[in-house]
């Protein structure tokens, strides 16, 4: 639907509004009144209720690290190891998403008894600068989501996640680069958010930093390493070493526990946007409800129980994160079923299906992508 | 012999005396700025040190600005101006700022706040400029008891009436009796700059003769042309021998009209008594003046409460001390924008939480709900939120 408002721009006859083009617009427009008496009727109930949410989790969270760590330093057969690795991985999930990534977007900001997770001073349990991250993720990506040119997630140099990225070479690899990213995925995002892959793999202007200048090449350096070093540091110096001579056996479960982190953060952020609607570079919303159903028509939904939700931080449903960013996980597994509700009525396209199933979509749309010929969908 | 002797002893005593006075006033004129310039470093409060670096010098000190008075000069003939040369704890100021003096006046302690009427200077002088008022207890104090060489207790200048970051091509400066000072602080330092800037200056008087800073402004503005002088009197006075040529009359929209035709859209500096800035606020309002670039300097709390409608909101920007006052209805970001300020932002659409901000009082508006917060200290999102009346932003 918003196609096709924005294919009437691309062709320049904006002057020239049809009666069609009209119709879409009324209804875009009521759909954004919908959204936002939505968006009254929750903000006002953020509270007491959010705060408990958070706590609960990350008490959750340090739980499963003890557990996790113990195990890992004191298993002497492969069934507690085991559980120690899943323990821990669970850990790294939960930090990375349900409680990192939506507290660095502020979502727990203000709220009584959780000023542990106030944005500004928030200390990500995950390789990954948070200065860096709020600019790239919570602004560029969250406010241009799938416009071509000015959402950087869209373009990892070596990746292609739309049509309408100029195709390179390396992009005929994809379907094993994109594997490879998988398995270092949070390492990946800090490369990418730090503006390193941009300074080294992009051929053209690096987007995420100003130029190549000596000193900005030193400071995203500066930026990538101080997290990311001090990070696994601790994760393959600190706690293997505490095991003395079982080193390789904490170190094995820690690098595992990462594995696990990476891959299963990879397998449901991709979902959330490749396959979706793409926008040309010059796309821009004119009103805020325009905004709202492009946000709707960038992502996609993945169908799952909440237990596996809060696993995955509430990343299965993009499409309610990406209309209200600030919005904690816990309120956005409550307004789902009433998100699509509204968007069924108005028409606008709410896409949602099974993990398996967006997952195959999306793989198939990666290996699609890989070839020059892929057009603009 | 004897008397020989004699005057031999009373010539090498006067000269000793000479040498050690040339020999203490060369040290002191090297140490205490040393000393003076090194306390500000130190953050120690220490009573005997205190005490000590006192009695070498009367300005030296470990908490306190202090400031000689250096000159005395008549401004007219009731206003002096009086030059003061501060310690270092003084620091550097915008032009347009105030100090607090804090006096010792019959055994009793009385502060009183004066715009500095200097712009910053080489030499580290500073300037105050006051009128005698009528049975005023302060001002006539001055007047008759201050004199070069005094030493003042002061505060630390500060204040919001300064020039944006941004300089504007085009000022308007209105003052009215003694609130020129802070005014001709400002113009001094563009003048003294070469700005590139047209500056239209407005001031009121009651007659010719209580015009301040009267020969200087005439000088500036025939050697600057982009200087532009206009003096209102309400009265002719007729003490002088030429009679006046000048506009006479209260402050009118008429002599805006006149005086500066885009004053809609002209960054505007307004100080002087209570009544007249009433006066001067009200016009602008009735003539839909771009209320948000105008700059005010208040000493009494009795102008705020009734200077402005209700449709206007009036933003205080709290910890950088500006003010911002308009009939627009723009952002928060955006007013603090527009007054000079840079607050941290992002998307600007209330989505990415970056310029996320202590509101310390005051109601706003979510332009993104609809909804009025509470009043009190509250974070809120300046880039979507719109004042509704007198806001207070720790910004």
């Amino acid at each position: 639907m918003l196609q096709s408002v924005s294919q009437t721009r691309n062709d320049g006859v904006v002057s020239h509004v049809t009666n069609v083009a009209n119709d879409v617009n009324d209804n875009i427009a009521a759909f954004g009144r919908e959204i936002e008496a939505l968006r009254r009727e929750i903000e006002p109930q953020l509270g007491a209720e959010d705060s408990q949410h958070i706590r609960a989790i990350d008490k959750l969270s340090k739980r499963l690290e003890i557990t996790g760590r113990m195990l890992l330093q004191f298993s002497f057969e492969p069934l507690a190891f085991s559980a120690g690795t899943l323990a821990l991985w669970a850990h790294k999930s939960l930090e990375l998403m349900e409680i990192g990534h939506m507290a660095l977007h502020g979502a727990y900001d203000g709220l009584e008894g959780a000023d542990r997770f106030e944005s500004k001073s928030f200390h990500w349990k995950a390789p990954i600068d948070e200065a860096s991250w709020r600019v790239g993720h919570n602004v560029r990506h969250h406010q241009y989501t799938n416009i071509a040119g000015r959402d950087p997630d869209l373009n990892f140099a070596a990746l292609r996640l739309s049509p309408r990225i100029a195709y390179r070479a390396a992009h005929a690899l994809q379907p094993i680069t994109n594997v490879f990213s998988w398995f270092g995925f949070a390492t990946a995002i800090n490369l990418h958010v730090t503006g390193i892959l941009d300074i080294y793999l992009e051929k053209g202007e690096p987007t995420a930093v100003p130029d190549r200048e000596r000193a900005t090449v030193r400071s995203a350096q500066r930026k990538f390493a101080s997290k990311w070093l001090r990070y696994h540091a601790r994760e393959y110096g600190f706690f293997p070493m505490l095991a003395g001579p079982f080193f390789p056996k904490v170190l094995l479960g820690n690098w595992l526990s990462e594995l696990g982190r990476d891959v299963h953060a990879a397998a449901i952020i991709y979902c959330g946007h490749v396959g979706a609607t793409d926008f040309a570079g010059d796309f821009e919303p004119s009103s805020r409800a325009e905004w709202y159903a492009m946000q709707v028509e960038a992502a996609r939904d993945v169908e799952m129980p909440e237990w596996l939700s809060i696993l995955c931080g509430g990343l299965n449903l993009q499409i309610e994160h990406h209309l209200f960013p600030r919005l904690p996980p816990n309120r956005l597994r409550q307004i789902a079923p009433r998100v699509r509700e509204i968007c069924q009525k108005h028409g606008v396209q709410y896409r949602s299906d099974s993990w398996s199933r967006t997952l195959t979509s999306v793989l198939s749309e990666l290996r699609r992508l890989s070839s020059r010929e892929a057009a603009a969908g | 012999m004897f008397a020989v002797a004699s005057d031999f002893i009373t010539d090498l005593g006067r000269q000793v005396s000479q040498t050690k006075d040339k020999v203490w006033t060369g040290v002191t004129r090297r140490v205490v700025p040393a000393l003076d310039r090194a306390s500000v470093r130190l953050n120690a409060d220490v009573p005997v040190l205190e005490a000590a670096i006192g009695r070498l010098d009367a300005t030296l000190s470990l908490r306190a600005v202090r400031a000689r008075v250096e000159a005395i000069h008549d401004e007219t003939h009731d206003t002096k101006t009086y030059w003061l040369r501060p310690n270092a704890r003084f620091g550097t100021f915008r032009a347009g700022a105030h100090v607090t003096l804090h006096l010792q006046i019959g055994g009793r302690a009385v502060e009183r706040t004066y715009s500095l009427s200097s712009a910053p200077r080489t030499d580290g002088l500073v300037s105050i400029t006051v009128k005698r008022v009528a049975g005023g207890h302060v001002s006539n104090w001055l007047a008759d008891t201050l004199r070069p060489g005094h030493v003042l207790t002061l505060s630390a200048p500060r204040g919001e009436f300064v020039l944006p970051n941004a300089l504007p091509r085009k000022l308007l400066m209105i003052s009215g009796g003694s609130g020129i000072t802070p005014v001709m602080s400002i113009l001094r330092k563009l003048v003294a700059e070469s700005a590139a800037c047209d500056v239209t200056f407005l001031h009121f008087a009651r007659t010719p003769r209580d015009i301040i800073f009267r020969e200087e402004l005439e000088r500036i503005s025939q050697a600057h042309p982009n200087v532009r002088l206009a003096f209102c009197v309400e009265a002719d006075g007729g003490t002088r021998e030429q009679a006046w040529t000048g506009a006479q009359g209260r402050f009118c929209p008429e002599l805006l009209q006149e005086t500066a035709p885009d004053f809609r859209e002209l960054d505007t500096f307004l100080c002087g008594p209570p009544a007249f800035m009433r006066c001067v606020v009200q016009t602008l309002e009735r003539e839909k003046a771009d209320l948000s670039k105008l700059r005010y300097e208040r000493f009494t709390t009795e102008v705020d409460a009734s200077m402005f409608s209700d449709q206007v909101t009036r933003l205080r920007f709290v910890r950088s001390g500006f003010e911002s006052v308009s009939n627009q209805p723009r952002t928060i970001l955006e007013h603090a924008e527009s007054a000079g300020l840079a607050p941290v932002f992002g998307c600007r659409a209330g989505n990415c939480g970056t310029c996320r901000s202590r509101k310390l009082s005051g109601v706003v508006v979510d332009v993104t709900t609809g909804l009025e917060s509470q009043p009190g200290e509250q974070f809120i999102y300046p880039c979507v939120s719109v004042a509704r009346g007198c806001v207070e932003m720790d910004l």
